[in-house]
């Protein structure tokens, strides 16, 4: 069955997570893969949204070496002495000795190539070029690693983003290689594709993860840049195939888990967190086995700035316990009765 | 409230503690006997560390004392003296050890009723005068009930603490059942009353001990008493040393609440111990299964057969280092020779070789003298053989006991691994530095002018542990080649020993005599703790990575290679959570894996308490082997235990 598809095709990814437990039941390995059609403002994978490779830039970790800026051959990294002059190569030598005369770092990103000519030579890491591109073959055998704890764990393998079917041909022949070969597969996704996309994938799919952020359409194209229509009719369809595969009786690992970022001030009003509730406990019905509430964190603000942007959504505070309570309550009112298992965190 | 152990018990033992910053008598040794020459140079070129006046580090049998008592093991003592008279010398110190113990039983239960007499409380009272009953009783007479088995257990390893550090309380849940349930049917023992007692022994002494795993037929003994040892050490929150079993036919509910208990209580209590794999790998030694399966958990990382194994446990270490820097300054010398990894490879097998023929002509020679210099005694009293036979436990040419395994462990495995991978990757491959500039950073200690950045460029590489580099193979080589080269031929004496991979506290000191490395390392810097990759081996810390890596470096013959792992309380702490961690320490047995000691710690608490020990009194932490109150560590080892945490992620 797997020797049907094609492992050399490529994708592009941002990064592996070996023991993942929260994309997904049991010990998981986590793929992420680079481009999203959304552009959440709560988004705290920033390096996701982009499909393209990106230079990401850790400050914390460089030691000023400006190795970098004599590898760049574009002049599109290069650092600056006090009145602001370009410290050319010739000159670095100068300054690594009077690393107090350095007045600042430039990164052009007009003039960038993405080559990782700077990468290469930054010993100390500060400098990541993101996005990385892979075989379905090569991911698979890192996929494959930890394929005992899954077996122990009821784990396997996620693929997450961004949005995992903006690469659908790539994802689609990394699922069915990974299905096939005997591992419990989730996708993480934001359903926001052509159905066409969707179906092909879910035959490989054990369990879909999928976001429902905002009910309102408005709001929905307001916080994440597109209308939620499609989405919504996605998920219904999603829970259709699941109901028609499982009977409504699948496993608590199959299925559909439905997540639910809770975003003080933007989505956790009642009006819509009731509506998301209603709309699971009716269009979904059968399929869901469960719903995440995951609390609104900014652990994703120190990438903003190694991407040398500013975090967005930095004056929105975390729900606290009581909000997150309060709005998990909701839910359990809503969808009293049924068995769909509801966890906050 | 009064333990029901012994008030003299406490003055005394107050002024020894044992483990790290230990008051308890070394062995030591007697500077006229001296090693000869040549090995005392080998050993000093090579860093050897061991094998010459180890002592104790192997498991007595309390099941002997708790069937003889003191009074049995005089008999026993008188009957064989008559069968061996000219070892009259080596009886009389046993029976010193057992008229001393009676003496010093005696007094408390006098000075226990000397006590009850004047005491008004009625409750304390009646302590005191058990007391006082209990250990007149046991001067002479094997224990009867579960108190007093606890009780006599205690006193002897009081004895064997105070004489050498030694003793373990081995298979406990094993030793105390019989007892439990015969007081458990008859009404005179509930579960509160058995888990107090417990309590009250582990209290007292903190030694290793294991529950759960298989007996001679292979089933597993987990009973109720297991489950009571676990409570014991989950109320009193202090550095117990408990090993839980893990395995194919274990309780799993062992293995579950033992990690509901490790994280609820962040103390790194209690470990985890792969038993199906070291009891299959020690019955490569030609051991049959129903003796391996009774290798119980009674040390740091190791096992022994209770009464019946010498083994030098932990005592003895080789570092990888010397020999790799030797190897590698040999071939920089040698003007004929193109250096290559191939060419170091192969005088690092060399080199290694070398010392650890050396550690096992060390272990002959050590074995061939210590016992006329520091002769067990105490554990030689709860073993098979030395009574019988008039010879200490570690007289292995006479045959003291019946089994000598003798232990040489490997360590520097992820210094030594992530050097050869950075040299092959940047050296050989890359061309990014020379040969020779890799040796001038080396030589001086990476201070030149881009020393630093030489030293980075070396350090970040796909290292061991990450999964399928370079680093990961070299890893697997090492221990491949440690252990034929330690189990491929006996000592010159003929004894058989196994490998493992373990530095103990040996880390520190290791490293400190050891230059700069290749991976990056400064001299004098901590050497690679265990079969532990460095911390910072990958971006997310992963668990599963490690479990993977260090399951593919084990030795396979019954020693261990633990894993070092911590964890973020907030990883942990729901059911799925527990779950999840039971998982991960059954799976990394299931890949091969033998010990697994497992930090559940807050990251900021343990940073506070860097900066100021006094801020956490009561953190306790797994450092190596064993757990202890992080304020009590030297700021090196503490430092160790940041290092780990901090590196992730």
């Amino acid at each position: 069955m797997s020797t049907d598809y094609d492992k050399t095709l490529e994708g592009r990814i941002f990064d592996i997570e070996r023991y993942s437990t929260h994309d997904g039941p049991g010990i998981r390995t986590t793929l992420f893969l680079k481009g999203c059609y959304l552009s959440c403002e709560w988004c705290h994978n920033p390096e996701s949204i982009s499909p393209h490779p990106e230079l990401m830039f850790d400050e914390n970790k460089c030691i000023v070496d400006m190795g970098c800026s004599v590898a760049c051959k574009q002049e599109a990294l290069y650092f600056v002495d006090g009145e602001g002059e370009r410290i050319s190569p010739e000159r670095v030598a100068r300054f690594r000795e009077h690393k107090e005369e350095i007045g600042g770092r430039v990164y052009d990103e007009e003039a960038c190539l993405l080559c990782g000519s700077c990468v290469d030579v930054c010993y100390a890491r500060a400098l990541e070029l993101v996005g990385r591109k892979i075989s379905v073959a090569d991911a698979f055998s890192e996929l494959e690693r930890d394929r005992a704890f899954y077996g122990n764990s009821g784990g396997g393998v996620t693929l997450s983003g961004g949005e995992p079917l903006y690469q659908h041909e790539f994802v689609e022949n990394l699922l069915a290689v990974c299905h096939g070969s005997g591992l419990h597969t989730a996708l993480d996704t934001t359903a926001y594709s052509r159905w066409e996309v969707i179906e092909r994938a879910l035959a490989h799919v054990d369990l879909v993860l999928l976001d429902m952020k905002q009910m309102d359409g408005e709001k929905h194209r307001k916080y994440t840049g597109v209308d939620n229509e499609l989405i919504l009719e996605n998920a219904a369809r999603i829970a259709e195939v699941m109901n028609e595969r499982h009977g409504g009786n699948g496993a608590e690992n199959e299925g559909m888990w439905i997540r639910m970022p809770v975003i003080p001030s933007l989505n956790d009003d009642e009006g819509n967190v009731r509506e998301t509730a209603r709309f699971v406990g009716e269009r979904l019905t059968g399929a869901v086995k469960v719903v995440e509430l995951l609390g609104y964190h900014r652990l994703g603000g120190a990438k903003f700035k190694r991407m040398g942007k500013e975090p967005t959504l930095a004056a929105i505070e975390p729900p606290s316990k009581e909000q997150l309570g309060g709005v998990r309550e909701m839910w359990e009112e809503e969808l009293a009765g049924s068995e769909i298992k509801i966890s906050a965190r | 409230m009064i333990s029901h152990l012994g008030i003299q018990t406490y003055q005394i033992s107050k002024y020894f503690t044992t483990h790290s910053g230990s008051l308890y008598r070394k062995a030591g040794w007697k500077p006229e006997v001296a090693t000869p020459a040549e090995l005392q140079a080998l050993r000093e070129k090579y860093e050897l560390v061991g094998g010459i006046g180890a002592a104790q580090h192997f498991c007595q049998d309390l099941a002997i004392g708790l069937e003889l008592g003191w009074s049995g093991l005089l008999d026993k003592i008188a009957h064989y003296r008559t069968v061996n008279p000219e070892q009259s010398k080596f009886y009389d110190g046993l029976e010193h050890v057992v008229k001393g113990m009676q003496m010093w039983i005696g007094n408390t239960a006098r000075g226990a009723a000397e006590m009850a007499a004047e005491e008004e409380n009625p409750q304390v009272r009646q302590n005191l005068e058990e007391m006082a009953e209990i250990n007149e009783r046991l001067i002479t007479e094997p224990p009867k009930t579960f108190r007093e088995a606890c009780q006599w257990i205690l006193w002897y390893d009081m004895a064997a603490r105070m004489y050498n550090g030694s003793g373990s309380l081995g298979r406990l849940d094993v030793l105390l059942t019989p007892y439990y349930e015969r007081e458990a049917a008859d009404g005179t023992l509930s579960d509160e009353e058995a888990t107090f007692h417990i309590a009250c022994l582990l209290v007292r002494d903190t030694a290793y001990l294991q529950i759960g795993g298989p007996d001679a037929e292979g089933k597993d003994v987990t009973n109720r008493v297991s489950f009571l040892v676990l409570e014991a050490s989950h109320q009193l929150k202090i550095p117990v040393n408990v090993g839980v079993c893990v395995g194919d036919e274990t309780d799993p509910e062992l293995l579950r609440r033992s990690v509901e208990i490790i994280v609820e209580d962040k103390q790194g209590v209690p470990k985890f111990l792969g038993i199906d794999r070291t009891t299959e790998g020690f019955a490569r030694n030609d051991i049959p299964l129903e003796v391996a399966r009774l290798r119980a958990y009674s040390g740091c990382h190791w096992s022994a057969i209770p009464g019946r194994e010498y083994t030098m446990n932990d005592c003895v270490k080789v570092s990888f280092g010397p020999p790799f820097d030797i190897a590698l300054r040999e071939m920089m010398a040698d003007e004929n020779v193109e250096p290559s990894t191939e060419g170091l490879w192969s005088r690092f097998e060399k080199h290694l070789g070398i010392a650890v023929q050396g550690m096992k002509e060390s272990i002959d020679f050590g074995l061939k003298h210590m016992h006329e210099i520091f002769p067990e005694l105490v554990l030689d009293l709860l073993c098979y053989g030395p009574i019988e036979k008039g010879a200490d436990a570690s007289d292995a040419y006479r045959g003291g006991v019946e089994y000598y395994n003798l232990c040489i462990d490997g360590c520097a495995l992820a210094t030594i691994a992530d050097s050869f991978a950075a040299i092959e990757q940047r050296v050989v491959e890359e061309k990014r530095l020379s040969w020779e500039e890799l040796l001038g950073y080396l030589d001086s200690d990476w201070d030149t002018e881009d020393g630093e950045l030489a030293r980075l460029m070396m350090k970040n590489i796909d290292r061991y542990g990450y999964g399928g580099t370079r680093a990961d193979e070299y890893a697997g080589r090492i221990s491949e080649l440690f252990t034929q080269q330690v189990k491929g031929s006996p000592t010159p004496a003929g004894f058989n020993c196994l490998p493992g991979i373990f530095s103990w506290a040996n880390t520190i000191p290791l490293g400190k005599s050891l230059g700069a490395t290749p991976n990056g390392r400064h001299a004098g810097d901590a050497i690679s703790h265990g079969a532990n990759p460095d911390p910072g081996f990958r971006t997310d810390g992963a668990p599963t990575a490690m479990a993977v890596a260090i399951a593919s470096v084990q030795s396979g013959y019954g020693n261990t290679a633990p894993m070092q792992i911590e964890m973020d309380p907030g990883v942990t702490t729901d059911e799925e959570g527990v779950e999840n961690t039971a998982n991960l320490i059954k799976t990394h047995f299931d890949l091969g894996g033998t010990q697994i000691n497992l930090n559940v710690m807050d990251k900021q608490k343990v940073l506070e308490a860097h900066e100021d020990p006094s801020k956490h009194p009561d953190l306790v932490v797994r450092v190596t082997g064993f757990s202890a109150y992080f304020a009590s560590l030297s700021k090196e080892f503490r430092q160790l235990v940041v290092d780990r945490i901090l590196s992730d992620n």
